[in-house]
């Protein structure tokens, strides 16, 4: 295999909950990616020679060595497992890639872990940020500072996007959909527009407890269940993952951009022990 | 406080005949529920949690604070509670409690809910049929039991517990704050009116003069205390005889003497003049003037300072033995963090104490050894845990460090029947001591049926952490109960210490957190937790990395000393101990909690994190800063029957909603 073959790239942090430098120990209400960085920084990550035909011969996976890639002990039924994907394709939102992310995410899943079916899937969308305060339309080309800005073309992206992961549903492979960032007019326009409505919205307003009355309240009407999190509109730029990849991968030829990020997180029902969680990273040469 | 049992108690003398019997029938007893148990795995957390109570009689006219005696009758009034609604489904009344934020109407719901759930939840899912929960059968969960009231060691006590456990969710963590709320207005709604159920550890003048209601004379004969009288024992028979059989077996009073707290004007040295030095009674009154009673200390004589103590007990079921024995071990160590930040004792038969805690003083008060075995056997039955017990491999033998008694007879037997070495030793070193009370007509018990033996002996040894197997005749699995918190006021404070607990159990079994040190240093931290502020003015000793990670370089020695605000704050050091409060913050975010939930929750976290770093008072600081700063005191470490009534005043006001910065922050809200 040629250098020059290789275009593509899957990282896998493995567990990050388990050691002292892990970020999880970051966790705040303060937006930061400090989990996914030093997760790829201190993770040594180490190629996987044998890929047991899981990828092709244009991509490398690379793995955290100390993580042995396990399957879950016990029945699937037993754990909740929250997938949240992050699309990261900012400029390639083409319905294929979409629908070829989303293959790949429940591939991997399967390969990799043992996973065949996630209790819930949330979707990033790249772009949106729920709490718009003090963005104005020239302050950050990258996300947008109101529902108006978003064009229609991108805002069927989401619809058609969702078909796809209605699909999965159909397939059993997930029981319910959640989105991320989403307040209520951006799902003004999508809920109306799809089969199966998404059954919690997750939001950053900055550490506060108490949400806007406008977003509980359309919660209540649409039954949507309001969740926390503290990810950045942009999880990993492509400074951070080119440095990663090179450094697990000396001979990097080019700079690269990720594409998708997937977390998991996989927590008994019954016992509320974590029993892990991580990240896919899937990056491209640029 | 043990099991009841019905019967005649046998006299010390007449009783030690059976020590052995007892004991090995005891352990017969234990294998077979370890064989019967052994392969049990629950798969379900499911726990609990004990409030224990103080019954306070306030008189406004006199300004006098007294401790109530009429514990029979209110227990009476309760059990016929529990027994009227045994039947109701609460859980619309938790579903009304959440749907409102307003503390007037909070209030209003528990007044309905304990004075009539049946008709109260007739009403509520008329008007609300969302709260109806669609099961035929009432779900055996905290949320939808009546709550149960129990007797404790003190006559003016009495003791609560959620009547099913609480369950596994983090949304079942929510139920703690309301369930707690509820069984102190159920037993408000049994007291006379100027009676009020106070979770305060100790009352501040028990054993002072005129401290109970009604009147009482302390010259009784099962004691024998200078200060307490028989008359706050309850009366079950159990109580007095085990006051009775300690006092015998050690062969002269028990005697415990907490340092006094020099003050301004204390008398240096402090030779107590409450104590009435030249009684003569009982033969053992001498023991005071011959040394018990130590120059510049509190002297206590009776079961009763230390069993008349209150205090918050967690117990949690593990998905297996293995596990139990694991927790059980892990724990260990956090016993002296947590009754540290929970202090809230600084006061002992009205006078203000050198110390924050009661532990020593219950260890004294239960302690049945001889003046020969003060000598061989290091510690009291009731003290902290003296051996790790798990076979998990990061259980190094050099933890097992301090000096243990073992009775070799079960030791034998133990091993004879297939357990393992480190179980042995254990429940050996617990079958060590003397059965304390023996009731004739329950010797003969059915080994295959009854632990009736088993429990005599493991239910009084009290530890800081109790090992528990599974009970007969129960699905109930393996547990272990967290013995060492002092109560808080208000049922805030207490379902933030135990949702923390019990969250940082998790913690420990979702990312194999190893807090291993040598017992010897758990006991030296034991001794400054109970220290006066030892927040700041106490380190304590502290594993350097209780992560599992294999590519941390091995620290030198291994341990250090932090203060509580870095064990559970954090060290804020790159790669320092992220604390106690952040691992457990981290594992909340990580379970992905709803937004409603995980506010909540947090909640808790932050008193807890304001507690170690001083930014909120303990208890104990609160109080004595109360007593000091008083009009009335006179700096001479006295808690005068004013202050006495002027605190207790306040702390009711506190517990109906009143609020108090300095020992909430902003967390109650």
């Amino acid at each position: 295999m040629g250098c020059s073959d290789v275009k593509q790239f899957l990282l896998c942090t493995g567990d990050v909950t388990k050691n002292l430098k892990s970020g999880i120990w970051n966790a705040s209400r303060s937006v930061s990616n400090l989990e996914l960085i030093k997760a790829l920084e201190n993770g040594s990550l180490q190629e996987l020679k044998n890929t047991r035909d899981m990828v092709d011969s244009q991509t490398k996976i690379f793995v955290a060595p100390n993580d042995s890639l396990q399957n879950l002990d016990g029945k699937a039924d037993d754990y909740e497992i929250i997938v949240k994907l992050f699309f990261l394709d900012g400029k390639n939102d083409s319905l294929n890639g979409r629908r070829e992310t989303t293959d790949q995410v429940f591939f991997y899943l399967s390969q990799l872990f043992g996973i065949h079916s996630v209790s819930t899937l949330v979707a990033s969308f790249p772009h949106i940020v729920f709490s718009k305060e003090g963005l104005n339309s020239s302050s950050n080309s990258r996300v947008y500072s109101s529902i108006d800005e978003v064009p229609q073309k991108e805002i069927q992206s989401w619809i058609d996007t969702w078909k796809i992961l209605e699909e999965k549903i159909h397939d059993g492979k997930v029981k319910t959909l959640g989105v991320s960032e989403f307040g209520v007019p951006e799902l003004e326009r999508l809920i109306p527009n799809v089969e199966i409505s998404p059954e919690s919205t997750q939001v950053n307003n900055g550490g506060e407890c108490k949400l806007p009355s406008e977003l509980t309240k359309y919660a209540e009407q649409k039954h949507l269940k309001i969740f926390f999190h503290s990810d950045p509109s942009i999880l990993i730029n492509e400074d951070e993952i080119t440095e990663v990849i090179r450094h697990a991968w000396p001979n990097l030829p080019a700079r690269a951009r990720a594409d998708w990020v997937v977390r998991y997180t996989i927590v008994s029902r019954n016992t509320s022990v974590i029993n892990r969680k991580g990240y896919l990273v899937k990056a491209s040469l640029l | 406080m043990g099991l009841l049992v019905l019967g005649t108690p046998l006299d010390w003398p007449e009783s030690e005949k059976f020590h052995d019997y007892v004991r090995e029938n005891g352990i017969k007893q234990f294998l077979h529920m370890y064989d019967s148990f052994i392969s049990k795995k629950q798969d379900i957390l499911l726990w609990g949690d004990e409030i224990e109570y103080i019954v306070v009689s306030m008189n406004n006219d006199q300004k006098a604070a007294r401790v109530s005696l009429r514990q029979e009758q209110i227990l009476k009034a309760l059990g016929d509670y529990e027994e009227r609604f045994k039947h109701v489904d609460f859980s619309p009344i938790y579903a009304a409690l959440k749907n409102t934020n307003c503390s007037k109407q909070t209030d209003a719901i528990l007044n309905e809910a304990a004075a009539n759930p049946a008709k109260f939840v007739e009403r509520l899912v008329k008007e609300n049929p969302s709260f109806a929960s669609n099961n035929e059968d009432i779900p055996f969960r905290a949320q939808f039991t009546v709550p149960t009231f129990h007797p404790e060691y003190g006559r003016y006590m009495l003791e609560s517990t959620p009547g099913a456990p609480y369950g596994s969710l983090l949304k079942d963590f929510l139920y703690v704050e309301h369930n707690m709320l509820l069984r102190r207005k159920i037993i408000e709604n049994h007291l006379l009116s100027h009676e009020h159920p106070l979770t305060i550890t100790n009352f501040f003048r028990l054993g002072t003069t005129h401290f109970t209601d009604p009147e009482t004379k302390a010259n009784g004969h099962i004691s024998r205390s200078f200060f307490l009288p028989d008359d706050i024992i309850n009366t079950h028979v159990r109580f007095p005889t085990l006051t009775a059989n300690i006092r015998q077996r050690r062969q002269r009073k028990v005697a415990m003497n907490v340092p006094i707290f020099f003050d301004k004007n204390t008398p240096k040295p402090f030779r107590d003049p409450t104590v009435p030095w030249d009684r003569d009674l009982y033969p053992e009154d001498k023991n005071a003037k011959e040394g018990a009673a130590l120059e510049d200390h509190i002297y206590m004589d009776s079961m009763g300072f230390g069993m008349g103590c209150c205090c918050l007990q967690l117990t949690f079921q593990a998905k297996s033995c293995d596990e139990a024995r694991l927790l059980y071990d892990q724990l260990t160590p956090i016993t002296p963090l947590m009754l540290a930040i929970s202090a809230g004792t600084p006061a002992f038969r009205g006078y203000l104490a050198e110390q924050d805690c009661r532990w020593n003083v219950i260890a004294g008060a239960v302690d049945d050894r001889t003046k020969s075995e003060m000598e061989t056997v290091p510690k009291s039955r009731y003290d902290s845990v003296d051996l790790y017990i798990s076979n998990d491999p990061r259980n190094l033998p050099e933890y097992n460090d301090v000096p243990v008694v073992t009775n070799e007879g079960c030791y034998e037997q133990l091993i004879k029947g297939g357990i393992d070495e480190r179980l042995s030793r254990h429940m050996a070193h617990i079958f060590a001591r003397d059965p304390l009370v023996i009731f004739s007509d329950n010797i003969q018990q059915d080994n295959s049926t009854s632990n009736g033996h088993f429990e005599n002996l493991n239910s009084t040894n009290w530890q800081s952490m109790r090992f528990k197997p599974p009970p007969l005749n129960s699905s109930i699995g393996w547990r272990v109960e967290f013995r060492s918190m002092e109560i808080q006021f208000t049922e805030f404070e207490n379902a933030a210490y135990s949702v923390f607990v019990v969250m940082l159990s998790r913690a420990i079994l979702s990312f194999n957190l190893d807090f291993y040190m040598p017992i010897s240093l758990v006991d030296k931290n034991m001794v400054n937790a109970q220290a006066r502020d030892a927040i700041h003015r106490k380190k304590f000793w502290f594993r350097c990395n209780p992560f599992s990670d294999t590519e941390a370089p091995p620290e030198r020695g291994q341990f250090k000393q932090l203060t509580l605000d870095q064990i559970f704050n954090g060290e804020q050091t790159e790669d320092g101990f992220p604390g106690l409060v952040q691992i457990v913050r981290s594992y909340l975010y990580t379970c992905n909690p709803d937004a409603e939930t995980l506010c909540s929750l947090d909640r808790y976290l932050r008193l807890v994190s304001k507690r170690a770093s001083g930014e909120c008072l303990t208890e104990a600081s609160w109080i004595r800063n109360f007593i000091t700063t008083h009009p009335l005191y006179k700096q001479d470490s006295v808690v005068s029957p004013e202050i006495n009534f002027d605190l207790i005043k306040r702390i009711t006001s506190i517990i109906n909603g009143e609020s108090d910065e300095s020992l909430f922050g902003d967390c109650r809200c």
